[in-house]
């Protein structure tokens, strides 16, 4: 029983951690802070060579 | 710091309006983060739709990462090598432009389609990735092929086992849905290069694709297309070079008449279908499965009766649960995809949420001021256009131009007949039959107008695009004779190119008409005039 309900008790934890991430939008905010910066740095120290 | 413009209690008035979502107003314009179309918060839209709302998210990402869990390692390369391919981890901003004021049925009926979107780009995105020779070669890699876009790939399932991607669609098209500046980087490329920058955007961002290398290599041919439009003439050499392999790859052209209504159309299309089989029987090196394709006609004839009956609910009530955003790309992708698993699954739940609003009589948009009709290709980086309409003016659109392609149905018992009607499919691709395929066709606007009940036309203005530039005249005399029955509002946009019509350009032609002409106040005031420019 004891165990149920800490998994119970874990399991809203992680829920509730989750809906804060959807609600404040953080996943979306992580994308324009960091990983797209990231991404764009790096296609943009490749050299392309532009043939038509 | 995001401050809320508006209080909770100025909002909601009550607890009750709080809990249910249900407040006369939604202030969506208060959520944004300053400069962008990017939300400090999601919406609040009750305690039972955020809940819902907030399990489609979760089940978004679940999605997401499971595409990467399927070969952690290409995938990382993909993202390493492909600059589009970043676009895609905003596909749950996405669902939140798309889904902006949504409450109730619409809510549920919109989470459908774009689920169906969603799971059919992750396979396609998988399908072209595995493939991919740029990440080593698979047992897949010589059994999926590239189609041109404009070229729904329903040829491909008379042979089971092999994969047909059309092949600008995620890397070009879809990308300025997602994260709008990418388009804006891939037109540069292309001019760069030399190509004319005062086309359509569209080829533009094509040929950036190709001349950056960003195409993935699958397969040893690629099935191409005179298209639709006239300004992709100026991008064949680039995407020839990149798409053969600089000559190594068999091509071959499946044509589209310049006029579908042609008496000569069907029998030469005919004829191309059938040389299309037989190239394909050449390079695959077996039969084409007749019994197999016939199954994949029925079934897109199945999801496309099913649109029939939801189009006719449209026309006639106003019960329709579907927003114009989902109602329009859920029919522009189905028309390149055709009845996959995910089409048919999901087009019979849309329509039973349809039935549903229809028997308990349910307004699913209950602020509708105009029934509108979108007419002329519409934006990509804007293409939640619609629902800014709705929420800030409460102008419905009801049907767009580009829906109304392939809803043809296909004999499945005659042969001849079958392909008669598939030759009849193609010649009806996109923009063919309503912007650069004759004047006639642009001019179905009206008896279009007529059949869904609007008072309102929509009229895209893509500044880029020749055909409709070239009919401008025409149309501005047609419209002085049907503005007595219709409002008619020009709505510029450039395609793919957001810096040269950006979003608050293409709302303000908007807002002068309705304040100006109809002298109406809008629903939403936070939506009137804000600032996006930065945003996805």
């Amino acid at each position: 029983m004891k165990k149920l309900f800490k998994l119970f008790v874990l399991l809203l934890g992680l829920l509730s951690g989750l809906f804060a991430v959807y609600y404040f939008n953080l996943d979306m905010k992580l994308m324009r802070g960091l990983v797209l910066p990231f991404l764009d740095k790096h296609h943009d120290s490749v050299e392309r060579q532009h043939i038509i | 710091m995001w401050k809320r413009k508006v209080s909770l209690r100025q909002q909601y008035g009550s607890l009750g309006h709080f809990l249910r979502g249900d407040e006369p107003c939604h202030y969506i314009g208060q959520r944004y983060i300053e400069g962008t179309n990017i939300f400090a918060r999601r919406e609040w839209r009750g305690v039972k739709d955020t809940g819902y709302a907030f399990g489609w998210w979760l089940l978004t990402w679940v999605k997401m990462g499971s595409l990467i869990a399927r070969s952690p390692v290409r995938m990382l390369k993909a993202f390493w090598r492909y600059r589009w391919l970043s676009a895609y981890l905003l596909t749950p901003a996405m669902v939140d432009k798309w889904t902006e004021g949504d409450r109730g049925i619409t809510l549920k009926t919109d989470m459908t389609a774009i689920n169906c979107l969603v799971s059919d780009s992750i396979d396609t995105l998988w399908a072209e990735l595995r493939a991919d020779r740029h990440f080593g070669e698979t047992a897949w890699t010589e059994k999926t092929v590239a189609f041109d876009y404009t070229l729904p790939k329903h040829l491909i399932f008379g042979f089971p086992g092999c994969e047909a991607i059309n092949i600008q669609q995620h890397a070009a098209f879809m990308v300025p849905l997602l994260r709008k500046e990418l388009g804006c980087y891939y037109v540069d490329q292309a001019v760069s290069c030399g190509i004319p920058g005062d086309m359509c955007t569209l080829p533009l961002v094509e040929t950036g694709v190709a001349v950056e290398g960003e195409y993935p290599d699958i397969g040893n041919f690629w099935m191409t297309t005179n298209n639709p439009c006239d300004a992709n003439m100026m991008d064949n050499n680039a995407m020839y070079r990149m798409l053969s392999s600089n000559g190594k790859k068999a091509v071959h052209p499946l044509t589209s008449p310049l006029m579908y209504d042609d008496p000569t159309t069907k029998e030469l299309g005919v004829h191309e279908l059938y040389e299309a089989i037989e190239f394909m029987e050449q390079q695959f090196g077996r039969k084409f499965d007749w019994d197999s394709f016939a199954r994949h006609c029925a079934a897109t004839n199945k999801v496309n009766r099913e649109e029939l009956e939801r189009w006719d609910i449209g026309a006639t009530t106003a019960n329709t649960p579907l927003n114009p955003v989902c109602l329009a790309m859920y029919r522009i992708y189905f028309y390149q995809q055709g009845g996959t698993k995910h089409f048919a699954r999901s087009s019979e739940k849309i329509l039973k949420l349809y039935y549903k609003a229809v028997e308990q009589n349910l307004n699913p948009f209950p602020h509708t001021r105009h029934r509108a009709l979108a007419w002329s290709c519409g934006s990509t980086y804007y293409c939640n256009a619609p629902l800014w309409l709705y929420n800030c003016w409460g102008i419905l659109v009801v049907i767009n131009m580009d829906s109304l392609t392939g809803h043809n149905l296909i004999d499945t018992e005659d042969r001849d007949a079958m392909m008669e009607d598939l030759a009849d499919w193609y010649s009806h691709t996109p923009m063919r039959t309503h912007t650069v395929g004759g004047n006639r066709h642009l001019m179905q606007m009206w008896e279009t107008a007529e059949k869904f009940n609007c008072d309102t036309i929509i009229m895209y203005d893509d500044i880029g695009c020749k055909g409709m530039a070239g009919a401008q005249g025409l149309l501005e005399e047609e419209f002085n004779k049907h503005r007595d029955r219709f409002n008619i509002i020009w709505m510029p946009h450039a395609l793919m190119d957001c810096r040269i019509v950006p979003t608050n350009e293409a709302r303000k032609a908007v807002n002068q008409y309705m304040t100006s002409v109809l002298h109406e106040e809008p629903i939403d005031p936070s939506l009137v005039d804000f600032d996006d420019t930065l945003g996805w």
